[in-house]
C-alpha cells in the first residue's frame, strides 16, 4: 500500500486535487441530468415503469417542431445580428476615440443587470407609449399609430440581441485589442485600401475570436428562459414551454417536461458539435 | 453585402461624426430602458402618450419595500449569492491547481466535461435538481438554493482559476523552492497571492452569476429564500408595473456596482475570453 | 499505469452516480417516512399539572390570491392589526398556487411548515383534487371560528364546483365588472350579447386576458361570455359535463362566437399588461375585478376617467378568498391559525374590506357596512344575481389547459 501511494503519488495528488470539481459536477449537473432523463421515461404520475411515451407525445404534436422552429430561428437570429453589430463597434472601439472606456463599459451592461430588469426596461421602452413610438409618432412623424413591437417576433429578437450580444462584442473586441499591428501595416504599405485591409487582413484573423463569441451568445440564447418567459407573449421557445408543464398544471407534468428538456439539450449538443466543426476547421476563414 | 460594405467603409474613413453617431445610438439603445424603469418608478398619473410623468413620488419605493419584503428579499439573496460563490471557489481553488499546474492525462477531456454544464440549457437539469431537493428537503433553504447555484458558478470558477494558475511563471515558485520553502508554503505564500487577482475576478464572476440566476432558483426557492430575479418576476406578473419599476432599481444597485468593480479590477475579456476552449 | 488508473477511478465515479438514479424514481408525493418513535426515559412526573405550553407567537401565511392592492393591505394593515390584537406576528409570504402543492406533497406528517394559506378557489379545489389534506374547518371547527357561522354556506360547501368539504374559510368576494375609459367609450354595452354585436365599434380596443395567463381573468372571462350563451351550469348551480355541452350546437356556436369576438380584442398576458394599455389609451374597455380598478384609481395607476359598469347577463364572480389550514403541521399551530382566521373574519376586520379596499365581504354582513360605500359601487344584492360564480371546472381546465391553442387568434 506505501509502495503504491509512493509509486502514485502525483497522480495520487492531482486526483484529489480534482476531486471537489468533479464531485461537483457528478452531483450538480450528471446525477440531475440523469434523473431528468430517467423521469422523462416514466409514464405520468408512475414511478417504476418505463415508457416512450412523453416522447411520443411530444414530437407527435403539430405544434412541437413550430416550437423548436421557433427556438433555432430566435437564437440563430440573435447570433447572426450580435455578429453584424459587434464588427463594427469593435472596430471603432479600438480606434480609442475618446470616451470609448464608457461605451466599453456599455458593452458588459446586459450581461451584468439581471435579465428580468432588463426585460423590463425593453418592454417600457419599446411599449406602444414607450419612447421610441413617441419619437416615432411625435418626433419624427413617421407613424400615426405606435408601431407594435412587443410580444411580437421582431420584437422577440430585439430582445434577444440586446441580452446576449455581448458575448461577441467582449470576445472580439479581445481578439482585435491582441491584433499584432504589424500585418495591417505590411498591408498598407504594399498598397491595400482600408477596406482591403479590413476584408484581407483583420477579418480573417479576428474571425476565430468571433466564432468563439458567437457559440456563446448562441448558447446563451438557445436555452434563453427568463427573457422569453415574460416578453414573449405566444411566443414560447422550448425553455418556456418544459416550464409551462410544471407552472401550469396541477399536478405537475414532470414527466413531460423532463422529456422535453432532454430533446433541447439533445437539440444544443448536436448543433454545437456541429458548429465546433466548423470552428475548429482551420479554413473556417 | 454591397451596402455593408459601403457601410464599414465609410465607418473606417473615419469619419469621427459617423462614428460617434454610432456609438451614441449603441449606448442609448443598451441604456434608455433604463431610464425608462427610472422614471416608471417615480411617476405618477403618466397616463396617455407622455415623454415625462405629470408628477413624481417616491410611494413605489416606499411600496416596495414594505410589500415586497424587499430588505428580506435582499438579504436572501446576497446570503444565497455568498454561500455559492463561497462553496465555487473552495472548489475551484484546487480543481483550478491541479488543471492549471499538473500534468494529467485527458486534461483537455476533463475540462470540457466540467465545463458541460454551461453548454446544456440549465432548465434541462433544473427539474432533475428539483426533484433531487425535494427528496432532500433542501428546497427553501439557503443552502439548498446556493447549491443548486454552484452548479453553474462552480464551472465558471474552475475555468477562470485554471488559466490564472496555468499562467503562474514558473520561475517564482522555483525561486521560492530553491530558498528553501517547502510546497505547501510556497503554495501559500507565494502562489497564492500570485493568483489573487485571479480569484477575484472569479468571486466577483460568480457573484454575479448567482445574483442574476433564475432558472435554478425558480426551481428550488420557496416562501423563504425569495431572490431578488424571482420577486421581480412574481412582480412582473402581478403587480403594478411602478412598483416593479422600483423593485428593478434597487435590484441593479450591487450590479452597478459589480460593473464598477470589473472596469476597475478585472479585463472584461476575462469574463468570457478564457470560453475559447470551450 | 496511470493513464489506467484515472479510467478506473472515472468508471467507477460513474457507476456510483448512474446506478441509484437508475432505481425507481422518488417523487415527492410517495416518500415511505419512518418516524423513529422516541423512547421516553422513566421520568418522574410532577404531582401538579404543567401548565399546557404555550402557544407558538409566530405563523406562516402563503398568499397565492392577493394582487398588488391586497399585499400593499395585508402589510400595512392586516398584519399590523393582527401583531397587535392577537399578539401574533405573521411571515407573510406571496406565492403560486402550484409551487405551494408541490411543497406540501414534500411534508412529512407534523412537519409542514406553512401555517395558514390564503388562496384562489381555483387552488384550494386543486389541493383537493390532489388529495392534500387541510383541516376540516365547517362545520367542525365552529367552535375555534365562531364568526365562520357568518359566511354563505354554499360557498364553504363547493368552490369551482368542487366539494371542498369545510375546508376553506370565506374572506372575501371579489366581482368583475366591466370597466372602461369614458374618454373613448360614451355609450358602454349593457350585456355580453350586446358587447358580441358592438364588437367592432371598439375593435382592437377591448382588452382580453390570455386564456393561460397566470391571472384567474384568463378563465373567468371566457366562462361569462360562454355562459352569456350558453348555460354552463344547470339551474342547481351543478356543473353540466364538458362532454354533454359539446354535443349542444349552442355551445359550438358560442365558441364559435368567442373565437370571434377575440379577435377584435386586444389581448394581454397578465392584468399588469392590460392595464399598461389602459394607461397608454389603447385598451378602452375590458372587465376586471372591481376592486383592483376602483383602487387602481384612487393610487394614479389607472387614468380617473375610468368608470364601472355591470352586464346584465352574468358578471363573473373574481377570485373569491378562501383561508385554509394544512393539516401537516403541528397541533399548536392549527390553534393559532384558527384564531387568526376568527379574527379576520370578525365584522370589524371585514368591514375595512369593503370601505377601504371595494372589496365585497366574506360575510353576510352588509347591513353593517356604512351607506356611504353603497354610492360608489353597487350593493351585495344587486351584484348576486348576475354573479358567475365558475363552478364548471371541467370548462375552466378546459380553456386553461387548450384555450391558447384553440381560442388565441393566429
Amino acid at each position: 500500500m506505501a509502495s503504491f501511494l509512493k509509486k502514485h503519488r502525483y497522480a495520487l495528488i492531482s486526483f484529489v486535487m480534482l476531486l471537489p470539481g468533479l464531485a461537483s459536477f457528478f452531483g450538480l449537473f450528471f446525477y440531475p441530468m440523469l434523473v431528468t432523463v430517467v423521469r422523462s421515461f416514466r409514464p405520468e404520475g408512475v414511478t417504476t415503469a418505463w415508457t416512450l411515451r412523453n416522447y411520443t407525445d411530444f414530437l407527435g404534436q403539430a405544434s412541437t417542431r413550430q416550437v423548436i422552429l421557433l427556438t433555432f430561428f430566435l437564437a440563430i437570429a440573435c447570433t447572426l445580428l450580435s455578429i453584424v453589430l459587434s464588427v463594427p463597434l469593435t472596430l471603432l472601439l479600438r480606434q480609442k476615440l475618446a470616451g470609448h472606456r464608457l461605451f466599453r463599459l456599455t458593452i458588459l451592461v446586459p450581461i451584468t443587470v439581471p435579465g428580468l430588469v432588463g426585460a423590463l426596461g425593453l418592454l417600457l421602452f419599446y411599449g406602444s407609449r414607450g419612447w421610441l413610438n413617441l419619437l416615432l409618432m411625435q418626433g419624427l412623424h413617421v407613424v400615426q399609430e405606435p408601431v407594435k413591437i412587443n410580444y411580437t417576433l421582431t420584437g422577440l429578437v430585439i430582445f434577444y440581441v440586446w441580452h446576449y450580444f455581448s458575448y461577441t462584442a467582449v470576445t472580439t473586441l479581445s481578439t482585435l485589442e491582441g491584433l499584432d499591428p504589424a500585418f495591417e501595416e505590411a498591408a498598407r504599405v504594399a498598397g491595400a485600401s482600408p477596406w482591403q485591409v479590413l476584408r484581407h487582413v483583420v477579418i480573417p484573423l479576428i474571425m476565430p475570436g468571433i466564432l468563439a463569441g458567437s457559440v456563446l451568445t448562441f448558447m446563451a440564447a438557445f436555452g434563453a428562459f427568463s427573457i422569453p418567459l415574460i416578453t414573449g407573449g405566444s411566443y414560447r421557445p422550448l425553455a418556456v414551454q418544459i416550464y409551462k408543464q410544471i407552472e401550469v398544471f396541477t399536478p405537475a407534468r414532470w414527466e413531460a417536461a423532463s422529456a422535453m428538456a432532454v430533446v433541447m439539450a439533445l437539440l444544443q449538443l448536436v448543433f454545437l458539435t456541429f458548429y465546433m466543426r466548423v470552428l475548429r476547421r482551420p479554413t473556417a476563414s | 453585402m454591397r451596402t455593408l460594405r459601403q457601410y464599414l467603409q465609410a465607418l473606417l474613413n473615419a469619419k469621427k461624426l459617423l462614428a460617434y453617431t454610432f456609438l451614441l445610438c449603441f449606448f442609448l439603445w443598451v441604456t434608455t430602458p433604463f431610464l425608462m424603469i427610472l422614471l416608471k418608478s417615480f411617476g405618477r398619473n403618466w397616463f396617455g402618450k407622455l415623454w415625462f410623468p405629470p408628477e413624481f413620488t417616491l410611494d413605489w419605493y416606499k411600496w416596495a419595500i414594505t410589500v415586497t419584503n424587499v430588505p428580506e428579499v435582499l438579504r436572501n439573496t446576497l446570503v444565497i449569492a455568498g454561500i455559492a460563490v463561497t462553496i465555487s471557489t473552495l472548489i475551484a481553488i484546487p480543481t483550478g491547481w491541479a488543471l492549471g499546474r499538473r500534468q494529467i492525462p485527458g486534461k483537455e477531456v476533463i475540462m470540457s466535461t466540467i465545463l458541460l454544464p454551461r453548454m446544456i440549457p440549465p432548465i434541462a437539469y433544473a427539474l432533475g435538481v428539483a426533484q433531487i431537493f425535494y427528496r432532500l428537503h433542501l428546497i427553501d433553504t439557503h443552502i439548498g438554493v446556493a447549491i443548486a447555484h454552484v452548479a453553474i458558478c462552480a464551472p465558471y470558477a474552475i475555468l477562470v482559476l485554471s488559466s490564472t494558475f496555468e499562467g503562474l511563471d514558473e520561475r517564482v515558485l522555483e525561486a521560492a523552492s530553491v530558498c528553501g520553502a517547502n510546497n505547501l508554503r510556497t503554495f501559500f505564500h507565494v502562489t497564492l497571492p500570485l493568483v489573487m487577482p485571479g480569484i477575484l475576478s472569479s468571486i466577483i464572476f460568480t457573484f454575479t452569476t448567482s445574483y442574476n440566476e433564475f432558472t435554478l432558483t425558480l426551481m428550488t426557492y420557496g416562501p423563504k429564500t425569495i431572490t431578488l430575479p424571482v420577486r421581480t418576476y412574481l412582480a412582473v406578473g402581478e403587480g403594478y408595473w411602478e412598483v416593479t419599476s422600483a423593485l428593478s432599481m434597487i435590484l441593479i444597485i450591487p450590479s452597478l456596482f459589480v460593473l464598477f468593480m470589473i472596469q476597475r479590477q478585472v479585463q472584461p475579456e476575462k469574463l468570457v475570453g478564457g470560453f475559447k476552449g470551450v | 499505469m496511470r493513464k489506467s488508473l484515472f479510467l478506473v477511478v472515472s468508471l467507477l465515479l460513474v457507476a456510483a452516480a448512474v446506478l441509484p438514479a437508475c432505481g425507481p424514481t422518488p417523487t415527492p408525493e410517495k416518500i415511505v417516512v419512518t418516524v423513529p418513535v422516541p423512547v421516553k426515559e422513566t421520568v418522574v412526573v410532577p404531582v401538579t399539572a404543567t401548565p399546557p405550553p404555550p402557544l407558538p407567537t409566530e405563523i406562516t401565511v402563503v398568499d397565492t390570491n392577493s394582487g398588488a392592492n391586497f399585499q400593499l393591505f395585508w402589510q400595512t394593515r392586516i398584519i399590523p392589526s393582527v401583531q397587535e390584537q392577537l399578539g401574533i406576528k405573521i411571515n407573510y409570504v406571496v406565492s403560486k398556487g402550484t409551487e405551494v402543492a408541490e411543497r406540501m406533497k414534500a411534508w412529512e406528517p407534523g412537519k409542514g411548515d406553512i401555517h395558514l394559506l390564503f388562496m384562489k378557489p381555483d387552488d384550494l379545489a386543486n389541493l383537493i383534487k390532489s388529495n392534500i389534506p387541510l383541516v376540516k374547518l365547517y362545520p367542525d371547527r365552529l367552535d375555534m371560528i365562531p364568526n365562520l357561522a357568518k359566511c354563505p354556506e354554499e360557498y364553504l360547501k363547493t368552490a369551482q364546483g368542487v366539494d371542498i368539504q369545510g375546508t376553506g374559510a370565506l374572506y372575501w368576494r371579489s366581482q368583475y365588472t366591466l370597466i372602461y375609459n369614458t374618454e373613448y367609450v360614451k355609450n358602454p354595452p349593457k350585456s355580453w350579447k350586446e358587447f358580441y354585436e358592438r364588437r367592432a365599434e371598439w375593435k382592437g380596443h377591448i382588452g382580453w386576458m390570455r386564456p393561460d395567463s397566470k391571472s384567474g381573468s384568463g378563465r373567468s372571462l371566457p366562462y361569462a361570455f360562454v355562459n352569456a350563451f350558453v348555460p354552463l351550469t344547470n339551474p342547481d348551480g351543478s356543473p353540466i359535463p364538458l362532454a354533454e355541452l359539446e354535443k349542444k350546437p349552442e355551445y359550438q356556436d358560442a365558441i364559435a362566437k368567442l373565437k370571434d369576438f377575440m379577435t377584435y380584442c386586444k389581448i394581454a398576458n397578465e392584468p399588469t399588461n392590460m392595464f399598461e394599455d389602459f394607461n397608454a389609451g389603447d385598451t378602452w374597455i375590458a372587465c376586471y375585478a372591481m376592486d383592483y380598478s376602483l383602487w387602481s384609481i384612487s393610487q394614479g395607476t389607472m387614468p380617473p376617467t375610468i368608470a364601472a359598469g355591470s352586464l346584465s347577463d352574468g358578471m363573473p364572480a373574481g377570485s373569491d378568498g378562501y383561508l385554509s389550514i394544512p393539516a401537516n403541521i403541528p397541533d399548536e399551530y392549527k390553534q393559532v391559525a384558527m384564531k387568526v382566521i376568527n379574527y379576520l373574519l370578525s365584522d370589524d376586520q371585514q368591514i375595512r374590506l369593503i370601505t377601504e379596499m371595494w372589496q365585497y365581504t366574506g360575510t353576510d354582513i352588509e347591513d353593517k357596512v356604512p351607506d356611504v360605500v353603497w354610492r360608489k359601487i353597487p350593493k351585495w344584492k344587486e351584484i348576486e344575481p348576475v354573479r358567475v360564480r365558475l363552478n364548471n371546472k371541467e370548462f375552466t381546465d378546459w380553456v386553461k389547459e387548450k384555450g391558447a391553442e384553440v381560442l388565441l387568434p393566429k
